[in-house]
């Protein structure tokens, strides 16, 4: 049974920690992995502040589903639902071995957004250590989602393709508009500016895609 | 889809199976004596049958049968058909295929009801058959079974994720599991069994619609468990064993999702944790997608094989899942059916847990520590933000008590005036989605501990029941619904003086809590810690309420510990002294104040003499993690023997020798180094005492401050510092450099190094980077014009006319917006102007960079101030 099929599932107040060493990681600190190793106490303050911050204003979403895959022509992947959404040579790669795609959208919602504005007023470093904390951690629900995902997926006899955003490869940003409708990301509060840009900011969108086994 | 009308209508809404007027269906291979259900429609029988089932399985392994699903594809189901309706369009089949596994040995056949609730039926437009396709599904798996089989009422998940999780409440799926339960129960099942659970929060949802409406039949409950062990919302098997124990349910289990490998150990640390039935049903390995077919690799005789370890781990029922076949069941059943089902080993005591994780309490576990700090009580901005429906404080102390060793926390929000309940539900789905430790719910009032009930995830303590008989009425059938455990104060409108009538106290809640079904082991007794400045004799009476509670009744004992010492100085240590004491009485936990050091070391000392730490191994290991501080360190005492530091000094010494040095710098050179480690609290006042001093400002700024940001641009070079050095760094330059100011502008003007418009292009929102890379340019004596966000291309290019800028920087986020840079350069080449281009921003590279033809290209903003100067000598 494949639990996204044919609908949307909604994901709210996904639980989270916030792991220093993949803080440090998005920060570009290289070898370390805990602000303890930081030597400038003022910086691992302000950091251990970003992610103590982020607890409070994070609030994880997600909503996905599955499609079936019709065809797979040189240039595109058609599903029933769309015959423009899964287009590219990188995409046909990457679906080519496979009998269903799944598309994700995740935020960690529009507070944390705002917090960063308006920390940005008063300090520009803080505002940065948040905004990198936001990006690990929108990373993180896409993470969050692709291993439930994987159970389900594995469980139906597939494996997981890797995951594949818009924007990346031949894989047009304009893509986010069909990614947006057909997993309703309204219902998680996640929309689109005129540039493709999703709305709160730390949200990341994707495509999964179930291969057929080799073996 | 459209979907035929039923063989064998059934009646809506009759609430009885005994009064369902059951039309016998066209069925085929209804064979002699396997037919219709003989008397089975009184209630009398039916408990005795529900009797029956839990009778035979103290005594006897029993088996379950297998997969339906393959069956009825193997027999023609479309793929992608809802199976659940060949109930009423092929009955004959489904009930064949029941007869095979009864055949095989099964000696209880799920019906085929798996998506029966009103929300997967839905998917199929039969949401109106919902009763119909149920009451179908019992009545050929009766006629299949007779008397040879009990027949189980099968629920699945209802296809929707239930809040916190989800959008579903937790009533609403309640609800929708009700229907379905009664649609089952009423048709005359023997049993519910809800299986392939993920989330603990649904099943909870439908062992509570369960209890519900099919009062009196027993329930089983399984839930699905990923390869690592946990379900995919991060549950263990003992917190689930646990949380289904709490809520009554009388067969625990596991199903689908692996094979039997990975199970046994899941159902061994079940058959640990619960004196519940255990049941466990494998797939048959783990699937492979062959052609378009989900084919399962294990063979009946690979499934059988574990048979044996199943047993031994403790299971009672065994059955296939997904892919399992009757030659399957035929298999298990020669090895296990029928045997005595191996004794448990269960560890007693109170138990409670979060989503992911079970906590012990009582006598040889660790001491408990709850957390006393979610609590507006004396705490003005704390109430305030809950006032204002702000979860932020309760996060952040749910957060700080977790990293400072709470082991489970207590919620309290209640303020005057405020919607209690809904403060409740907001408080612990925020805390539970951060902390994974256990939650006490913790409220005067009844609808908010509900509240909180309804959306934990875990088994929850609730905060409190007195001997009030109103409040007992009120909270017991909550704490029994909802499957949580209680603290009971030994008071009712006064506190009993002797210990021996609180003990009396302590008696008659139990048999009252009893009486409603709490189990004596989900309850913990409150001995009520008192003042000692205003009653020295009744701490005496406190410590000897928990020695007779743990003699007389064998039930863990809580503890508030804060209040013993109100009123008298240095608190800290007479509640600390006061609750090691207790410990040493068999003190099982406490409420306490996490962030308290002391009371951890009193916690973990006294528990060596309480028999809470097997050969100190805890205390070692605390002491590993936490070394002692030295004595020596702050006071004037020298330690007998250094240990050697810096340069043979003892490391008082050197931590001494390092304060003079840093002492001793000078203004200049701490300038420097605060600019070097990005002190941005500190610069201001040293740039304040350098001018003091009498250093002239250019002369901080030219010769100390712009030396050092250099210097850490060499230490970024090297690799040695990175992005964040520099932002901070940056930052307190530009915060020295405001203090600055006004004094070297008073000595004239400043000879900038160049002008740069700044700007992130049309299309984009977002100009962090860019804010970050103009302070730094800033920094760097140059004038920085900065435009903002979403530019579009004519003012760029009128900024640069008007401030005669030599460079324009341009920053871009996305794919789509990029080539805005293009269109910028175009222009700027078309209209003759001077300027150069620099660009820079997540998605930019240097050949992009080259490809539309710009001068410059920074990577990040380490490099920023570099390419431009580089730009302008050029």
């Amino acid at each position: 049974m494949i639990k996204s099929r044919g609908k949307v599932i909604v994901l709210h107040n996904i639980p989270f920690t916030i792991e220093e060493k993949k803080v440090l990681r998005e920060l570009r600190i290289p070898k370390i992995d805990s602000l303890k190793e930081i030597k400038e106490e003022n910086i691992a303050g302000s950091i251990k502040n970003a992610i103590e911050m982020a607890y409070s204003l994070i609030k994880g979403k997600a909503c996905y589903r599955t499609f079936k895959i019709k065809e797979v022509m040189t240039d595109r992947v058609l599903i029933a639902e769309s015959d423009s959404l899964f287009v590219g040579r990188n995409m046909v790669r990457l679906l080519k071995n496979c009998d269903y795609a799944t598309l994700l959208v995740c935020t960690i919602g529009s507070s944390i957004v705002e917090k960063i504005e308006e920390i940005s007023k008063t300090s520009l470093t803080n505002a940065y250590y948040l905004d990198r904390v936001s990006a690990w951690m929108a990373d993180y629900m896409a993470e969050h989602v692709g291993s439930v995902l994987e159970s389900d997926i594995r469980g139906n006899g597939y494996e997981p393709t890797f995951r594949y955003a818009a924007g990346y490869g031949d894989w047009a940003l304009a893509a986010q508009g069909e990614i947006m409708r057909l997993t309703e990301a309204k219902r998680i509060g996640v929309s689109i500016t005129e540039s493709f840009i999703m709305i709160p900011r730390f949200s990341v969108s994707a495509v999964i895609g179930w291969e057929r086994k080799t073996k | 889809m459209k979907i035929p009308p039923p063989l064998s209508p059934l009646p809506q809404g009759e609430g009885r199976y005994e009064s369902l007027p059951i039309i016998p269906p066209p069925l085929t291979g209804g064979g002699e004596g396997e037919g219709e259900r003989r008397g089975f429609s009184d209630e009398m029988e039916r408990h005795h049958n529900m009797q029956n089932l839990l009778q035979r399985l103290k005594h006897e392994v029993l088996l379950l049968d297998g997969s339906m699903g393959v069956m009825l594809q193997n027999r023609g189901l479309p793929p992608g058909y809802a199976p659940d309706l060949w109930n009423i369009e092929r009955p004959d089949i489904v009930l064949e295929v029941h007869r095979e596994y009864i055949k095989a040995g099964s000696d209880i056949i799920l019906t085929n009801t798996f998506g029966s609730t009103r929300l997967r039926l839905s998917e199929y437009g039969a949401e109106n058959r919902l009763r119909e396709i149920n009451q179908e599904a019992v009545r050929i798996a009766r006629k299949a079974a007779g008397d040879r089989a009990f027949v189980a009422g099968d629920i699945g998940p209802c296809g929707v994720t239930v809040h916190p999780l989800g959008e579903l409440s937790f009533d609403d799926a309640v609800d929708i599991f009700s229907r379905q339960v009664e649609a089952l129960a009423s048709a005359g099942c023997d049993l519910i069994v809800i299986e392939t659970m993920f989330d603990l929060i649904e099943v909870r949802a439908a062992v509570v619609a369960a209890k519900m409406s099919a009062k009196g039949l027993p329930i089983a409950a399984l839930m699905t468990f990923t390869q690592d062990g946990r379900t995919d919302t991060g549950t263990d098997p003992e917190t689930a064993a646990t949380v289904l124990d709490g809520l009554g349910v009388d067969i625990i289990g596991v199903n689908c999702s692996t094979g039997p490998a990975e199970m046994v150990g899941v159902v061994k640390k079940m058959a640990q944790t619960t004196n519940s039935f255990i049941c466990a049903q494998p797939n048959a390995g783990l699937p492979t997608n062959v052609g378009g077919k989900t084919v399962f690799p294990a063979s009946a005789e690979e499934i059988a094989s574990y048979a044996e370890q199943f047993a031994e781990a403790g299971v009672n029922i065994l059955g296939g899942c997904c892919g399992t076949t009757p030659d399957y069941i035929k298999l298990l059943s020669q090895k296990v059916k029928g045997k005595r089902p191996v004794p448990k080993t269960v560890s007693e005591g109170l138990k409670i847990t979060s989503r992911a994780k079970t906590v012990y309490i009582g006598r040889g576990f660790p001491f408990l520590k709850i957390g006393e700090k979610i609590n507006p009580t004396g705490r003005k901005a704390f109430a305030e933000a809950i006032r204002e429906g702000r979860m932020d404080m309760v996060v952040a102390e749910a957060r700080g008590q977790n990293e400072a060793g709470a082991m489970a926390l207590d919620v309290n929000v209640g303020v005057p005036m405020t919607d209690e309940s809904g403060n409740m539900g907001r408080a612990v789905e925020s805390v539970q989605t951060i902390v994974d430790i256990p939650l006490v719910i913790d409220s005067s009032s009844v609808e908010a501990i509900e509240r909180g009930l309804k959306v934990y995830a875990g088994k929850a303590l609730v905060n409190s029941v007195n001997a009030e008989p109103e409040r007992m009425e009120k909270l017991f059938p909550g704490i029994k619904k909802y499957g949580a455990a209680v603290i009971v104060l030994l008071a009712g409108n006064e506190i009993p003086e002797k210990a021996i009538d609180r003990l009396k106290i302590a008696e008659d809640i139990l048999k009252q809590a009893m009486s409603y079904g709490i189990r004596k082991e989900d309850l913990i007794f409150d001995c009520l810690a008192l003042t000692v400045s205003a009653a020295q004799e009744a701490s005496a009476q406190t410590l000897e309420t928990i020695r007779l509670i743990k003699e007389k009744l064998g039930c863990p004992t809580i503890l508030g510990v804060s209040n013993v010492s109100f009123g008298l100085p240095n608190r800290k240590i007479i509640h600390n002294t006061f609750m090691g004491m207790a410990i040493g009485y068999g003190l099982d936990a406490a409420i306490v104040n996490p962030y308290d050091a002391d009371m951890h070391n009193v916690v973990i000392a006294a528990s060596l003499f309480a028999g809470r730490d097997t050969g100190c191994r805890r205390y070692i290991a605390f002491y590993e993690i936490n070394p002692p501080k030295s004595p020596f360190r702050k006071g004037g005492l020298l330690p007998p023997f250094s240990t050697g530091g810096e340069g043979g000094l003892s490391t008082g010494e050197a931590e001494k020798k390092k304060k003079v040095t840093r002492e001793e710098k000078s203004t200049s050179e701490k300038i420097f180094d605060a600019i070097v480690e990005g002190d941005r609290d500190g610069i201001m006042m040293l740039v304040k005492e350098g001018l003091e001093e009498g250093i002239d400002p250019r002369d901080i700024f030219l010769n100390i401050m712009t030396p050092a940001i250099r210097h850490l641009g060499d230490l970024f070079a090297e690799r040695k510092k990175f992005i964040p050095h520099l932002v901070a760094s940056a930052e307190a330059m530009k915060r020295g450099v405001d203090v600055l100011t006004p004094f070297i502008e008073k000595r004239g003007a400043v000879e900038k190094k160049g002008t740069i418009i700044m700007a992130t292009v049309r299309g984009d929102i977002h100009d962090l980077g860019k804010n970050i890379c103009c302070m730094m340019l800033k920094n760097f004596g140059f004038e920085v014009i900065d435009l903002g966000k979403n530019v579009p291309c004519e003012d760029i290019l009128h900024a640069a006319k008007v401030h005669d800028a030599d460079i324009i920087g341009l920053s871009a986020l996305m794919t789509t917006t990029m080539m805005q840079m293009k269109v910028v350069r175009d222009a700027v080449r078309e209209q003759g102007l001077p300027c150069k281009i620099i660009i820079g921003g997540a998605v930019t590279t240097k050949r992009f960079a080259d490809e539309i033809g710009v001068d410059g290209y920074s990577k990040d903003v380490g490099d920023v101030v570099h390419v431009t100067e580089e730009l302008l000598r050029k």
